[in-house]
């Protein structure tokens, strides 16, 4: 016996099905339902549960996210300027802050005030610091649980004459 | 010239299938690319020389019908090679052991070997077919045969 009719003798008992229907099956608006289109479908749907959980996630950033300015009471020293310092930092270790802070001395707020609100030859007028009690912890804080019980634990930290929201402050 | 979609199906949907059946290795894909083929025909427009121009027209469509099901990804439910081979009727066990080793074969000498055996196409025909050079199906069919006929003879002896 040849190789040929062993090979054709070896494949002779394959048989496609024994009706072919011409009408496709499995077919969702009249298209054959494949391995790719079904993977470009759920590309598609993955993409768009990205962008709405990204946007969402963005949106969700913005309104947890405050910006504080924290004052002290007049006449406190910088060793307890460090302590509310130190404090303010615990917070932060809390898994449920995250907490980014900027101490701003008398010096430097006088600075921002003036090139914020004043002109140069009004500002020259004033010898002394006008706000040198006015440093303060310039606080931004990224909240992941209630707002307000970190503001009340902020307010209630010894040396803390004031607790400023910048979007209050701006209203 | 065409010939009626029923006509070429009783007579040409086996060959399709073991054509199919060299590149997806289960029935299911292979029954689909026959189904395919047969559709494709059906709905298209395109005219024929003769039927020899029609089959091999409809063995290089199920070819490319194949390869797309096996590269979509799609896994479904197949039944084993082995349980499928079960279902068969081999003449012999030899032919049955023969089939399983032939289909280990990589696909490129598998193809070849059958449109060359089965089919009876000859080098320059199977090139047009599988659209390669004759000097490529040259070498895979030498190298194929080699493979068959090793298969073979530990088979048999």
């Amino acid at each position: 016996m040849t190789e040929q009719e062993i090979y054709k003798k070896t494949f002779l008992p394959l048989h496609a099905e024994e009706e072919i229907s011409l009408k496709r099956e499995n077919t969702v608006f009249y298209t054959k339902v494949t391995g790719r289109k079904i993977k470009t479908a759920c590309a598609c749907v993955l993409g768009m549960l990205l962008l709405c959980n990204t946007t969402c996630y963005a949106a969700y950033q913005i309104y947890q996210t405050k910006h504080l300015t924290i004052f002290f009471e007049e006449g406190i020293s910088q060793s307890e300027i460090d302590e509310i310092g130190k404090e303010l930092n615990r917070l932060g270790d809390c898994a449920e802050i995250e907490l980014q802070m900027e101490y701003v001395n008398a010096d430097q707020a006088w600075e921002t005030f003036c090139n914020e609100y004043l002109d140069d030859d009004v500002k020259e007028k004033f010898d002394d610091n006008p706000l040198k009690d006015s440093a303060n912890y310039q606080v931004t804080i990224k909240f992941f649980s209630n707002t307000d019980n970190v503001r009340k634990q902020i307010e209630n930290i010894p040396g803390v004459r004031m607790v400023v929201d910048k979007r209050e402050n701006a209203d | 010239m065409r010939i009626d979609t029923e006509e070429l199906i009783i007579k040409y949907k086996d060959d399709l299938f073991r054509i199919a059946f060299h590149v997806c290795q289960n029935k299911e894909d292979s029954d689909d690319a026959v189904q395919e083929t047969f559709i494709q025909y059906h709905t298209s427009i395109v005219e024929f020389q003769d039927e020899i121009h029609i089959k091999a027209w409809l063995i290089r469509v199920v070819i490319n019908k194949a390869k797309d099901l096996r590269r979509s990804g799609l896994r479904r439910f197949y039944i084993p090679l082995e349980e499928y081979m079960e279902t068969l009727e081999f003449e012999t066990p030899e032919t049955k052991n023969i089939f399983y080793e032939v289909m280990k074969l990589p696909e490129r000498y598998r193809m070849v070997i059958h449109l060359f055996y089965y089919e009876e196409y000859s080098i320059h025909e199977i090139a047009g077919l599988l659209k390669l050079s004759e000097s490529n199906v040259k070498v895979r069919l030498s190298r194929g045969r080699k493979m068959l006929k090793k298969i073979i003879q530990e088979v048999l002896s």
